[in-house]
């Protein structure tokens, strides 16, 4: 990852996320703005039981705050969550990542959890356009009986549009090393490998780390599960649309 | 060991009559076939399993081969030799961390417990064959190829393309029983694939440890052999 940055002129500003455990409540150590994106804490509604909202819950919409996803951008989000609480990330909208004549357009995900704590990461589709260029990487670390659920939906191209080039890697590790590791190169002559993504359009994912999420109901999903005991849901297909509706179910349900 | 020996060694565990159980494997190509793969497919779905696949185990099986060798070396040299640090359950943690599919990770245990039996009846007392009998009784393919490579003298390089090889003949020999394919566009499939297998083999070879295993994954194959595994009609077992 040093080398990634190291390559950039001018680093960008990272947008940072962080939260705590202080008298019973989660409340927020570090809500930085970064170039593209600021996290602006949402109010929770009732909990589950109805008693009110969780007080060790807290929730943060990224907004976007500048014109992205184009060649050369960095989006960075740092995020940490501290021993039992839960933090919800939402990306509100959907980002697409424009024709950038094949310049990459880097955004990544770098989160720690803490022992007890739970990062639920409720991810918009992403839009690799005809022309576009994206190197997403997604980093999370887990220590012993934190939990992670991550919702992601990866769309290559717009509709009737070559794909641009796609290169998505997210790596889980809890203390005793990797949870999970997947890099998907859908870059140059991979970029429709037969066995990989095909000509499929979309491609959805729920993963759920830390824990052993509850079985698929009259769900188009596949199941996958892995050897840590978490579970990997995805669904391959051509309709955003349908793609986001199905994993959204899932996110639900697994969170 | 000698040229020849090794150089016989090579062939050996090249060849399909070896009687590790590999017949019954397709490389997942069943699977796909079953989920529709057609017969002009079948030469990029190898390529893709060598780019995919192929290049998380070939890596493995050179870090399994080299750790042997450190075990074989250390064995000889009694005074130099390190107590009790595993040597393979960590390759073994990895791959499993690279491959969300069970059906995938079944398959490859099954292979490779065939290629451990193996090993135990070649190169019996072999003191790497017996640290990942206690360690690992149940090794994937790549981990048990890699010991029994190093058991048996191939050297690094020859392990790595033939970790590569044995895959891509897996593929051609499932694709001539599956689909109408002539044998001979089959095979020059394999010598076609020559420069992406050096590829991989030689990438695999940088490899230093567990945690530079590369994690490249193909969302259909994994689809199909999930799907595979509830069949009843099938050939292959994977």
């Amino acid at each position: 990852m040093a080398a990634v940055a190291g390559s950039l002129e001018v680093p960008a500003r990272s947008t940072r996320i962080g939260v705590e455990l202080a008298g019973g409540r989660a409340s927020y150590t570090v809500l930085d703005q970064g170039q593209f994106l600021a996290p602006r804490p949402v109010h929770r509604a009732a909990g589950r039981s109805g008693s009110g909202p969780d007080p060790t819950h807290a929730r943060v919409a990224l907004i976007g705050i500048s014109m992205m996803l184009l060649g050369g951008d960095d989006v960075l989000i740092e995020v940490s969550v501290g021993a039992g609480v839960t933090l919800e990330v939402v990306e509100p909208a959907g980002l697409v990542a424009y024709n950038a004549a094949g310049v990459q357009a880097r955004w990544r995900l770098s989160a720690t959890v803490a022992d007890g704590g739970t990062l639920l990461w409720a991810g918009a589709p992403l839009v690799v356009a005809e022309g576009a260029n994206v190197l997403r990487d997604t980093r999370v670390s887990l220590a012993a009986g934190a939990r992670l659920v991550l919702q992601e939906v990866l769309v290559r191209g717009r509709t009737g549009e070559t794909p641009g080039e796609l290169r998505s890697s997210v790596r889980c590790s809890g203390p005793a090393g990797d949870l999970l590791y997947e890099d998907l190169d859908l870059t140059g002559d991979h970029r429709s490998a037969v066995g990989v993504l095909g000509g499929t359009r979309v491609l959805g994912a729920v993963t759920a780390l830390g824990f052993t999420p509850p079985a698929l109901e009259r769900s188009s999903l596949t199941r996958f599960d892995t050897a840590s005991g978490g579970a990997v849901a995805r669904i391959l297909a051509d309709s955003a649309h349908h793609v986001t509706q199905q994993v959204e179910r899932v996110f639900a349900a697994w969170r | 060991m000698g040229a020849s020996a090794s150089a016989l060694a090579g062939f050996l565990l090249a060849d399909s009559r070896l009687p590790s159980g590999a017949y019954a494997h397709s490389a997942g190509l069943e699977p796909a076939v079953l989920g529709g793969l057609g017969p002009d497919q079948v030469y990029g779905y190898l390529l893709s399993r060598l780019h995919t696949v192929m290049r998380v185990e070939t890596a493995a099986a050179v870090l399994a081969f080299r750790r042997a060798v450190l075990a074989q070396d250390q064995s000889a040299d009694t005074v130099s030799a390190t107590p009790g640090r595993p040597a393979f359950a960590p390759i073994e943690a990895a791959l499993d961390a690279r491959t969300p599919s069970g059906a995938q990770r079944d398959a490859s245990r099954r292979l490779g417990r065939g290629m451990l039996r193996l090993a135990v009846t070649l190169v019996p007392g072999n003191p790497a064959v017996d640290l990942l009998a206690r360690e690992v009784p149940k090794p994937t393919r790549p981990v048990a190829l890699g010991v029994l490579g190093a058991a048996l003298g191939v050297p690094e390089l020859e392990l790595a393309l033939l970790c590569c090889y044995d895959d891509a003949q897996s593929v051609v020999a499932a694709a001539l029983k599956l689909l109408p394919i002539d044998p001979m566009t089959g095979t020059r499939w394999i010598l076609d694939a020559g420069a992406a297998m050096d590829d991989v083999a030689r990438a695999a070879l940088t490899t230093q440890t567990e945690d530079d295993l590369p994690a490249l994954s193909a969302p259909w194959m994994e689809q199909w052999a999930q799907e595979h595994t509830t069949r009843t009609r099938r050939l292959f077992v994977a």
